[in-house]
């Protein structure tokens, strides 16, 4: 089956059609889900919750985009909703904790990698310094070098993707690449 | 060049996308400086970890997964469905109620004007207004 075929099928309902796009695609948004929160069974959750999005808006797709770039648009935007989630629900822990003196901690797991048990476990902090030189990106450099960088897509794709110009994607991945440099440079001087 | 400047353009220099003179004068400068070739092997290193991040294989126990989690959802969106409507249905109960207290209050017939005059009725001093003497003098 061809994408167009593909989407008019599971428009319809059918579920082998459907088995057939998860199959295709599971790889692309599970990578694509990892790149953003660097950790597997997130990424997971949020690749199921993607595949849910699509199935349920089959009938949104006009097929005015390739059939990738409308999924990779839905999973940048889950990811980034699950991360914005996951950043209230650590700030309103943290002013939980201070008014009511609780030490427990739900979930920490973007706060801080060096803390993370799989991290430490892999005694790996460089890894850590570098998600988290990429976590502090602004949103729409780190979408685009996420996307060029885990996904290997070209700007043309990128700027698909984000319904920009090709030159605002360069210029995105130019900022992008100067502001990681920055980073990674001051975890380098620290631990020399 | 200056030892900042290159040490800028390192993440460029790595990905071969600078012009000729620039890469050039990169090259030279990395030769005798250690801490931008030692810098530079870290960012290659730091990119070849996105690289080995990346899933190769799927994995075939993902879709069984992925349905179950669908029907869960169904679930719930039929729970969720029969609790939005409790709310809705108690919503407008309370709307409705409220309604009635409000019309019963702005159109109710009983003026309140009215009830002075009622309350005034009742408080008639009849000895007042026909002393007793001119009673009897009527009576007679």
């Amino acid at each position: 089956m061809d994408e167009e075929q593909l989407i008019q099928a599971i428009q319809t309902g059918d579920e082998r059609a459907f088995k057939e796009l998860v199959e295709k695609y599971q790889l692309l948004v599970v990578n694509t889900c990892k790149s953003f929160v660097h950790n597997m069974h997130d990424a997971e959750d949020i690749s199921q919750d993607v595949f849910i999005e699509v199935f349920n808006s089959a009938h949104k797709f006009r097929g005015e985009s390739k059939l990738s770039t409308w999924i990779y648009r839905i999973t940048v935007n889950k990811s980034l909703n699950f991360i914005r989630d996951h950043k209230k629900q650590s700030l309103f822990q943290s002013i939980g904790n201070t008014l009511f003196g609780t030490s427990q901690s739900l979930d920490v797991r973007l706060n801080s990698y060096a803390d993370r048990p799989d991290f430490q476990a892999e005694n790996n902090e460089r890894k850590a310094n570098l998600y988290q030189a990429i976590d502090a990106l602004p949103e729409r450099q780190r979408i685009a070098f996420n996307l060029n960088k885990f996904e290997d897509l070209s700007y043309r794709e990128i700027a698909d993707v984000m319904q920009l110009s090709v030159s605002s994607v360069e210029s995105l991945m130019h900022r992008a690449k100067l502001n990681l440099q920055k980073s990674l440079y001051a975890c380098y001087k620290n631990e020399n | 060049m200056k030892h900042q400047q290159i040490r800028d353009k390192l993440i460029f220099f790595r990905e071969q996308s600078l012009p000729e003179n620039e890469t050039r004068i990169i090259q030279e400068h990395l030769v005798h400086c250690k801490e931008c070739s030692l810098f530079l092997d870290r960012l290659n290193e730091d990119f070849a970890t996105i690289q080995s991040e990346k899933l190769v294989s799927a994995d075939p126990f993902y879709y069984t997964r992925l349905k179950a989690k669908m029907e869960q959802h169904e679930q719930l969106g039929v729970t969720s469905r029969s609790w939005a409507q409790v709310v809705v249905f108690s919503v407008l109960l309370i709307f409705a109620i409220s309604g009635g207290i409000m019309l019963g209050k702005n159109f109710s017939t009983l003026d309140y004007q009215n009830e002075t005059v009622t309350s005034e009725l009742l408080l008639f001093d009849g000895v007042k207004q026909e002393p007793i003497e001119q009673f009897l003098l009527t009576e007679e």
